[in-house]
C-alpha cells in the first residue's frame, strides 16, 4: 500500500474513532443534561407555568421526579395519577399506569415537546392542570428524551426485550425437585407458547447451572428453611426462609411459621388465640384451667404440628375436661387417629391449604392440559399444585404490572393480589413478614370422613 | 369603585370554572380549639387565634409530599401575593400538616419559604391525635396521608359559612371567592357620609 494511502487510512480511522467516540460520549452528556432537568428541574429558562400561563414558578420547584418517580414509573397521590413516562412507555401506543391501561397515540420527539411546553398530549387533548408547562428548548428536549431512554434501558436487571429471567430454587429431595422442576417448566413453556408475557419469554434458571445470568427475581420452591443469600432480589417463596435478611422483597405464599397467619384468622372469628408454640402443653393447660367457662368457650388453641402431636394435645385436654376450640395446621395433611378427633366435643378446625380439594374446575382442566403436555406422573400432586399457585401469582402480577414494569410496580401489583383466584389453590400471601392477603384462606371444620370432610 | 370590582368578581365567579366543590351555611359548623404550633414554633389555639371572627383559606399539606403539595404551596404563595396587605388583615391563610409526626414547625417553615411565605400565612402542626381530630372536624381527614385532601376550605367564621374549592384552582379565582365575603368599604361620595 502506498504511504499516502496508508496515511489517509490512518487519518480516516482516527476520524472514525473520533466520530464513534464522540457519539458514545454525546449520549451520556445529553442524558446528563436531561437528568438535571428530570431530577432537579434545572432548565435554562428556570421557569415553568402552573395552570394559567402567566403563573410562572421556578422550574426547580417542580422537577419531573417529584411526580413521575426516579425511574419515570409514575405515581399516585390524592387521586391524581402521574403516568409512567419512561421513554419505552411513551413511545408505545398503549399506556398502562396505576389506574389501568388505555390506548393513545405513541409519542415522538415533536409531540413530546408539544406536551411539555403547551400541555397538549399526543392525541391533541389537554394534559391535566396538575402537570406544569415547562419552557424548554430543542436541545433540552433532546437531553430529556436521552435521559428517559437511559432510564428505560436501565430499567431492571434480568429483563430483556424478549425475555425475563428468574432463578429457580428447588428442594433438596430429588423426587420433589424433579416433580416441581417439571411442573414449573411445563407451565412456563405453555405461557411462552402463547407469546410469553408482553412478548417476553419466561426463562427459569437453576442456580447451580447458570449462575451468571442476571435475573429479575427468584422463585424459591424449596421446602427447607434455610437462610436467604440474595436479599436484594425479589423472591417469591413457597415457604418462608429462616432468615430473609430483613428484605422487603420476600414473598411467602405459604408461610412456614403458620401462627403468623393463624392468629389474625382466629381473631377474625372472635376467638382469643392461644398458641402452642414453644410452650409446653402443660403450661398451656395451666392457663386453660384458670379460665372461666365463658373464656374457655371463646378460646381457640392454635396447634402447630411441628411442636406437638395433635392427638397428645387432645388426650391431655380431655383428661382434664377442658374443651377449647382447636385450630390446627396439620388437620388435613397428616394421618390422625380418627377416633381421638371424633371424641373431641369442641370444634376442630384445619387450614385449607393447596391440595386437590382446593382446585377449581378451571384448575382441574388446566392441570390436565399441563399434565398431558409435561407427562406428569401421579406423584407429588400437592407439591405440583403449590408450585402452580406460585407460577400463577407470578404470571398474573407480571401481566398486571405492564410491559415496562419496575421492581416497585411489580411489588405493588403483587401486594394487590389479595383475592387472586389461582384455580390451583389459595394463596397465603406474605410480604416483608406481613400478610397481604388471606381472603382466600379458609378455616375448615373437621368432621369424621364418613360425615364428609368439610362443612 | 370597590363595589364595581366586587360585582365584576362576583360575575367572574358565577361564570368562572372555579369548581366550588361544596358549600354550607345552613348548619352549624364546629371548629375545635385545638392547641397547635405554628411555623415559628409559637403555641396557638386553632379556633380562637387563627379562625375566630376571620375569613380564612385552609389547605392540607405535608412536607414530604412531592406531588400535589408543592402545587398547593405554590398556589397559596400566589394567593398571598394577590391578597397584598389584606393577607393577615381581612383574609388569613392556614396550612395544616397531615403528617404532624414528621412536620415540625421548622420543617414547615423551610418548606413554606420556597413558596413566598410571609405574614398572613400560618402553617400549623401539633400532636398527631389532636391534628387528626382537627382534620376530621374540617372534613379533611384521611387515614393515608398520601390520600390527603387536595381541596381548599374557605371559612367565613362570622357567617359560619364554609366552601370547598379545588386546591389546584387558579389563585385569582380563589381570591375572587374570598373577596365576595369582604364588606365593601364605605363610599366616600355616598350621601350618608
Amino acid at each position: 500500500m502506498p504511504i499516502h494511502l496508508k496515511t489517509s487510512c490512518k487519518i480516516l480511522s482516527l476520524i472514525c474513532i473520533a466520530l464513534l467516540g464522540g457519539y458514545s460520549l454525546a449520549k451520556p452528556v445529553l442524558a446528563d443534561n436531561g437528568a438535571a432537568i428530570y431530577l432537579l428541574g434545572e432548565t435554562q429558562s428556570g421557569r415553568a407555568s402552573i395552570g394559567q400561563e402567566e403563573n410562572f414558578a421556578p422550574s426547580n420547584l417542580f422537577p419531573c421526579v417529584n411526580c413521575h418517580g426516579a425511574q419515570g414509573q409514575g405515581s399516585k397521590e390524592s387521586g391524581i395519577v402521574a403516568p409512567d413516562i419512561s421513554w419505552g412507555q411513551l413511545k408505545q401506543s398503549y399506556r398502562k399506569d396505576l389506574n389501568g391501561g388505555y390506548k393513545r397515540t405513541a409519542y415522538n420527539q415533536e409531540s413530546f415537546k408539544t406536551a411539555l411546553i403547551t400541555g397538549v398530549n399526543s392525541d391533541g387533548g389537554k394534559l391535566s392542570d396538575s402537570m406544569p408547562r415547562y419552557q424548554l428548548n430543542d436541545s433540552e428536549i433532546t437531553g430529556l428524551i436521552a435521559y428517559l431512554i437511559q432510564v428505560s434501558q436501565q430499567a431492571e436487571q434480568g429483563v430483556e426485550e424478549h425475555a425475563i429471567h428468574f432463578h429457580l430454587r428447588l428442594p433438596r429431595d430429588r423426587g420433589f425437585a424433579d416433580a416441581i422442576r417439571q411442573t414449573v417448566l411445563t407451565y412456563a413453556s405453555s405461557i411462552n407458547k402463547q407469546g410469553g408475557i408482553y412478548g417476553r419469554e419466561l426463562v427459569l434458571h437453576e442456580r447451580d447451572t447458570e449462575s451468571d445470568q442476571a435475573v429479575f427475581g427468584i422463585l424459591d420452591l424449596r421446602m427447607e428453611s434455610e437462610p436467604a443469600k440474595e436479599c436484594e432480589l425479589t423472591t417469591l417463596a413457597v415457604f418462608s426462609t429462616r432468615d430473609n435478611c430483613g428484605s422487603e422483597y420476600f414473598l411467602y405464599p405459604h408461610p412456614q411459621q403458620f401462627h403468623h397467619l393463624m392468629v389474625p384468622l382466629v381473631e377474625a372469628q372472635g376467638w382469643t388465640p392461644l398458641v402452642i408454640g414453644h410452650l409446653d402443653i402443660n403450661h398451656i393447660i395451666s392457663n386453660l384451667q384458670e379460665m372461666t367457662d365463658d373464656q374457655l368457650r371463646s378460646t381457640a388453641l392454635i396447634h402447630d404440628r411441628k411442636m406437638q402431636p395433635l392427638t397428645d394435645v387432645i388426650t391431655a385436654l380431655q383428661a382434664l375436661d377442658l374443651y377449647p376450640t382447636i385450630v390446627s395446621d396439620g388437620l388435613y395433611s397428616l394421618p390422625h387417629n380418627e377416633s381421638v378427633l371424633t371424641g373431641y366435643p369442641a370444634p376442630l378446625y384445619g387450614l385449607s391449604s393447596p391440595g386437590p380439594e382446593s382446585v377449581t374446575t378451571q384448575g382441574r382442566l388446566a392441570y390436565a392440559r399441563l399434565a398431558k403436555e409435561g407427562h406428569f406422573s401421579s406423584q407429588y400432586l400437592s407439591a405440583r399444585l403449590w408450585s402452580l399457585t406460585l407460577m400463577r401469582l407470578l404470571t398474573t402480577a407480571l401481566q398486571q404490572a405492564g410491559k415496562n414494569f419496575t421492581h416497585d410496580l411489580f411489588k405493588q401489583v403483587l401486594q394487590s393480589q389479595v383475592d387472586l383466584q389461582t384455580d390451583f389453590g389459595p394463596l397465603l400471601t406474605y410480604t416483608a413478614n406481613r400478610r397481604i392477603g388471606n381472603n382466600s384462606v379458609r378455616l375448615v371444620k373437621w368432621r369424621h370422613p364418613k360425615a364428609g370432610a368439610y362443612n | 369603585m370597590l363595589l364595581t370590582c366586587l360585582i365584576v368578581f362576583s360575575l367572574a365567579l358565577f361564570f368562572s370554572p372555579v369548581p366550588i366543590v361544596a358549600s354550607s351555611s345552613d348548619r352549624v359548623q364546629t371548629i375545635p380549639d385545638t392547641a397547635v404550633l405554628d411555623q415559628n414554633g409559637a403555641d396557638r389555639q386553632f379556633y380562637t387565634d387563627l379562625v375566630e371572627d376571620k375569613i380564612v383559606a385552609v389547605n392540607f399539606v405535608f412536607t414530604r409530599c412531592t406531588m400535589i403539595c408543592p402545587m398547593l404551596g405554590f398556589k397559596f404563595g400566589q394567593l398571598r401575593k394577590l391578597l397584598g396587605e389584606q393577607a393577615g388583615e381581612s383574609i388569613h391563610l392556614i396550612s395544616i400538616t397531615t403528617d404532624p409526626g414528621y412536620d415540625t414547625p421548622q420543617r414547615l417553615n423551610t418548606w413554606a419559604q420556597k413558596f413566598n411565605a410571609g405574614p398572613g400565612w400560618n402553617l400549623v402542626t401539633g400532636d398527631k391525635q389532636d391534628i387528626d381530630q382537627l382534620l376530621k372536624s374540617l372534613k379533611a381527614f384521611s387515614a393515608d396521608k398520601q390520600d390527603h385532601s387536595s381541596l381548599v376550605l374557605l371559612i367565613n367564621e362570622p357567617l359560619n359559612e364554609w366552601r370547598w374549592l379545588d386546591g389546584e384552582s387558579d389563585p385569582k379565582l380563589i381570591y375572587s371567592a374570598l373577596s365576595l365575603w369582604l364588606k365593601p368599604a364605605p363610599d366616600a361620595n355616598s350621601p350618608e357620609n
